[in-house]
This record gives structure tokens, sequence and C-alpha cells, in this order.
């Protein structure tokens, strides 16, 4: 007997998810390709990251049946939902540097929700029983009259003043209309996991979670709590120092014989991921009467520091030669995490070379 | 039934012709009174229930309702994308068909004809889709209401363009400008008011001002002549143009004059003068004068 009875047709190998998949990846993988030829620091970290995401939401949606038990807890879905809300509002306070991780987090929640809610709120007709259907459309209600709301503040901060104008102009512009076109399009499935009660426990005993299950839930709590460990990271690990000393060329194109000029370069890196690299590179030289600063010891050198998903702002910048002819040199700066601004941590580094040229304390 | 689906048709081409590049010049208000008469007609047909509490209504009804709200927020969303879209291809048209220089560089914020065809979408759709699929809402019929609802309509928009306080306009961030003059330096300068909150009209300034320590003086203006010896492009409508940045779509921007006087301390005085008045009634219009003061030197003593 064979297994293509009357009607039945082999599933196809081409469906819209696959294609959309595939073209992620291959998305994807030109980017960590265009990543590995530039050379690219932190990005690769992103990059991976994403790719993460993108695998979750893969492993989410082939698991939805056997986890929608765990979401058919209301505090659940209405944590989940929650999490939508304070994810816009972030988009709309767009953290400078944070935008990607945000970004990513929305579409795993909204992953996330669908599987909440079985998808009930763009499911066909068909797909629905007369409750489900009636229960669909008064969250559509609800959804649009809160939609309404919305739509509304933007009209009377457009209208009112030239300040809340400029407001909606650069917020539309930027991560604001992301937020925007996601309450168009997934308030209702919002208002379907606020509002549906807790799913009746079966009769028979609830089989456990097979191992996709496992591992899909497994997989997006790392997906969500991967940025949040990865900028704590940046304040808690010990920065990596690398330094070198070495003599000068300056010297050798000097007249003075009595002078000796040292080249110092430092690279303290804080972090990994979301992580910044704060440089030296400098040079200075004493006579034996008095230090002098050559290159890299002012204070536009005090700009010089990138970061990924991470901000450097420099609060002390300073260089002084003492009364016995030292050269000091202090650069520090506030290094703080995008996404969790209120964490903060302060790198300092030092140059300091006495009047002979010999460098004292580096970095 | 045939006569709510020909309003509904009228309804979603007025507001496609809100969204469309078509100039308004200060008639938007015609429109608008149309899709007023034409909402309060349906809500009346239709029996406002798509505004009904739920207490008030039977489960047939409630039924028709909530559909209507579920089809309504697809279609809201669709109707949303295709006049952001609309728009902004509609702006490019105006600006590349006048050679750049029709590109505002006053920024009004988001365009209040936009703002106005998403407002009625938002507040009718479901009113609307009520309209068109069901045979028979049963509650109500059409009443006078929609002749006294657009009356009351124009008079709190007239009531708004004559009395809601001037507000100043943003310059726009998608432009540059370089240009300068022999011996000078100079500095763009951008300015507007906004009357009736962006639903009324915007009369903008543009000028390119240039200083030599002697005077100080706008250049890109044929009108406006260039001290002797200085040379600088006599006509660049990017640089210094007379209503350019002028919008009128839902008031009239009539009897735009921009002068220029030099006092005897080399001080440049541009004036910028124009009258907004709701279309047909002179009578609920306003001035408005913009003065930019630059002296010699480059200090800037006044601007809007």
């Amino acid at each position: 007997m064979t297994a293509r009875t009357s009607g039945w047709r082999p599933p196809p190998i081409f469906t819209t998810a696959r294609l959309t998949y595939t073209l992620i990846v291959a998305l994807l993988t030109v980017l960590l390709l265009l990543a590995s030829l530039a050379g690219l620091g932190g990005g690769w970290m992103m990059l991976a990251y994403l790719s993460f995401v993108v695998l979750t939401a893969w492993t989410l949606r082939r698991a939805r049946e056997e986890a929608g038990t765990w979401f058919g807890l209301r505090a659940v879905r209405r944590g989940l939902v929650v999490a939508l809300l304070v994810d816009c509002a972030a988009l709309v306070a767009q953290p400078a540097g944070a935008y990607l991780f945000i970004l990513a987090l929305l579409v795993l929640l909204n992953v996330a929700l669908g599987w909440a809610t079985l998808r009930m709120a763009s499911a066909p007709e068909a797909a629905l029983d007369e409750r489900q259907e009636s229960f669909r459309n008064r969250s559509h209600r609800i959804a649009y009259l809160s939609f309404g709301l919305v739509g509304g503040a933007i009209v009377v901060a457009q209208v009112a003043g030239p300040v809340s104008r400029a407001w909606v102009t650069g917020a539309l512009n930027g991560g604001a209309l992301i937020a925007f076109l996601e309450l168009l399009f997934v308030l209702p499935g919002m208002v379907v996991a606020w509002l549906e009660p807790d799913h009746l426990a079966p009769e028979s005993a609830v089989p456990a979670l097979d191992g996709r299950a496992r591992l899909a839930l497994g997989m997006l709590a790392v997906a969500i709590a991967w940025p949040v460990l990865l900028s704590v990271a940046l304040v808690v690990l010990p920065a990596r120092t690398t330094s070198t000393v070495r003599t000068s060329t300056v010297r050798t194109l000097s007249a003075d014989p009595s002078l000796r000029c040292v080249e110092l370069m430092a690279n303290s890196r804080i972090g990994i991921g979301v992580e910044a690299q704060i440089p030296v590179h400098a040079t200075a030289c004493g006579d034996g009467r008095t230090a002098s600063a050559g290159y890299g010891l002012n204070q536009s050198d005090c700009l010089i520091a990138s970061a990924t998903f991470a901000t450097v702002t420099a609060d002390q910048c300073g260089r002084t030669v003492g009364p016995d002819g030292t050269l000091r040199f202090t650069y520090g700066a506030m290094v703080r995490p995008s996404l969790l601004p209120f964490l903060g941590r302060e790198v300092t580094m030092h140059v300091v070379v006495d009047r002979d040229g010999r460098v004292v304390r580096f970095p | 039934m045939i006569a709510r689906r020909a309003i509904v048709l009228a309804v979603l081409l007025v507001c496609a012709f809100l969204v469309s590049p078509v100039p308004l010049y200060g008639f938007g208000a015609v429109p608008v009174l149309v899709l007023a008469a034409l909402d309060l007609f349906l809500l009346a047909a239709t029996g406002w229930l798509g505004y009904a509490r739920t207490g008030s209504l039977d489960e047939r009804q409630v039924a028709v309702r909530d559909l209507a709200y579920r089809r309504g927020f697809r279609l809201l969303g669709l109707a949303i994308v295709v006049a952001a879209i609309a728009t902004v291809v509609s702006s490019r048209v105006v600006g590349l068909s006048s050679g750049g220089a029709g590109f505002s560089q006053v920024d009004s914020g988001l365009s209040g004809r936009f703002l106005v065809a998403i407002a009625e979408l938002v507040v009718m759709l479901p009113t609307l889709v009520i309209a068109w699929s069901t045979l028979d809402p049963g509650r109500g019929d059409p009443t006078l209401l929609p002749a006294l609802g657009a009356a009351a309509v124009a008079a709190t928009w007239v009531a708004a363009l004559a009395w809601t306080p001037a507000q100043s306009a943003a310059v726009s961030r998608n432009f540059a400008v370089v240009a300068s003059a022999t011996g000078s330096s100079c500095r763009h300068f951008v300015g507007g008011r906004i009357i009736g909150g962006g639903l009324g009209a915007t009369v903008g300034m543009r000028a390119h001002v240039c200083w030599n320590g002697e005077s100080a003086f706008v250049i890109g203006d044929p009108s406006i002549p260039l001290p002797a010896g200085v040379m600088a492009d006599p006509e660049d409508r990017f640089l210094t143009a007379c209503g350019a940045d002028n919008v009128e779509d839902f008031a009239a921007v009539s009897g735009t004059t921009c002068t220029a006087k030099v006092d005897a301390d080399g001080t440049l005085h541009y004036t910028v003068y124009a009258h907004v008045a709701p279309w047909s009634l002179p009578f609920a219009g306003r001035d408005v004068t913009m003065e930019l003061v630059v002296t010699r030197d480059g200090r800037v003593l006044s601007q809007p």
C-alpha cells in the first residue's frame, strides 16, 4: 500500500517562509563576509547576534504548537505585550548605538507574540470558530480605538507648536516610524494577547515540552538576555590594556644630543561585543631640564575613541608640566553601554614622562 | 445601498485628491467641507453604528460593528502606507519639476493635507466599511445633520485661522547652500510663520545675505541690486526667492512682497509681507510680516 492515496499531494519545496529565510540567511552571510573583509571589530558580535535572532525566530516558528501551552498563561502574554510596548518606547527614544539591538529584539518579540496568540489576529476566517472570530473582531475594535489615540496625539503634537512639531518630524525620521508601523500592524495581536484568558488545561496530562520547544524557549531567553549581559559585562569585566614604549625617531632628527624622546602607544579595550576602545598614541621628549609633548597629548586627542553599542565621553583631559620638569597627561573617559545608559565606568589613561625623557607611568 | 457605496467612493476619491500633488491654492477647505458633509451623511445613514455603545446594540449589530473595525484596521494600514508613498513621491515630483528650487527650505512638519486625509480615514474607515458592506445597518435615516456639521467645521476652521497665534517654522534639514560674493562673508537665512497650526498656510522666507564691512546685502534676487563692485550670482532662486516657501493649502497667501533696504549704517533690513486669508473670507484674514536685520559686519539683529 502506498502513502500516495487519492487527494494527497507532496508538500511544496518552495514555500514563502523557506524563501524568506533563505534570503535572510544569504543576506547575513554576505554581511558576515563583508565584515570579515573590512575587519569590523564589535560589528562581528552584532552580525552574530542578528544571525542568532533569525535562527531563534525560525526555531520558534517550528515549535509553536508544543510551546503554546506555556504562552497560554495570560500573565506571560501580558508580560510579552508590556515588553513590546517598552521596546517601541525605546525605539522612539532611540538611545545612541542601540538601534539594531532594539530592532532585533522587536522582531523576536513579534515572533513570540504570534506564537503566544497562535496568530489569531491574522488567521484566515476558516481557521477560527465563532467565539474566536467574535473575540478577534472585538480586539480589533479596541486596537483601532487605541491606535486612534496614538494618531490623535501625533496630530495634536503637529498642530500645537514648533517644538512639538519638530519633535514629530525628527522622531518619524527615526525609530518612531518603526514603532508607528509596529502599532499599525501588530496592535490587534497585542490586544488579543492581553485580553485572552488563560487557556483551559486539557483533561489529560499536558505532555512535557519536547526538545525543539525547549531549545526554542532557551534560545529566546538567550536572545533577550544577551544584549543585557554584554552591556553589564562592559562595566564589570576588567579592561584589557596593551601598551608599548619605544625610543622615538624624533631623537635622531634632533641636533640636541641630550634630547631623549619616547613613542608611547596604548590601547585600552573594555567589554566584548558591546565594547569601547580608548587609544593613546603620543610622543614626549626630555632634555634633562624639562619634558615636552610631541604629538598625541593635546585636547583633540581626547576625542579619539571608538565604541560599538556604547558611548564614550571624555570627562578628563589635561596636560601639565611640574616644577621638576615632569610632563603629566591624563585622558579620562566615561564609557556607558547604549542599551543601559544608567550604567557606566571610568577609564583613565595616564602618561607621565620625567625631564630626562624616562617614562614614569603609562598608561 | 448604492447611494451609500457612491458616497464611500466619493470620500475615498477626496482623500486621494488630498494626498496627490495637485496644488490647492488655498481652496483646501473645500474638500474638507465636502468630506465633513459626506461623513455626516454616512454616519447618519449607518445610524452612527461605528461609534455606538455596545449596550445600545443587539448581537447582530455588535458583530457587524466589530467586523467593520477589523476590516477597517487592515484597510487603514494599507491606506497609510499608500498615502505616505504618494506624498513622498509627489513632493519629489514637484521639487524636481522646478529644478530643485521648488523644494521648500522651510520645514512645516507633516503636510496638513496628508494629516487631514489620514485623520479622515482613521475616523471614518469603520463607518465606510459598514456603509459599503452592510445591507441594512438598521439604525436611523439620513437627517439634516450633514449641513449643520459642515457649517460647524467651517466656523471652527475660520476661527482657528483668524485667532490662533502664528507659529515659527523650522528650517528644513534636507538642503545645504554654499554661495559667496567677492570680498564678502555670507550666510543663508530661512524662516517662516505658520498660520492655523499647519492646517492653514505658511509664509516662508529665504534669503542669502552677505556683508563686507561696508554694508550687508542680499544676493540671488535680480530685483534687489548688488552694491557697486560686488560680483555674485545675480539670479538664483535657491539662494533668495520671494514666496517660494509659501504653503497655501488651506488658506490663500496673497500679496507676498519682499523688500531689501540698506540704511546709512550699511545695515540690511529684509522684509517679507503677506496676507493670509481663508478662501473667499477676507474678513478673517491676517497680515504676516517678517523682518531680517543684518549689520554690515554680519551681526544678526533680528530674524524670523
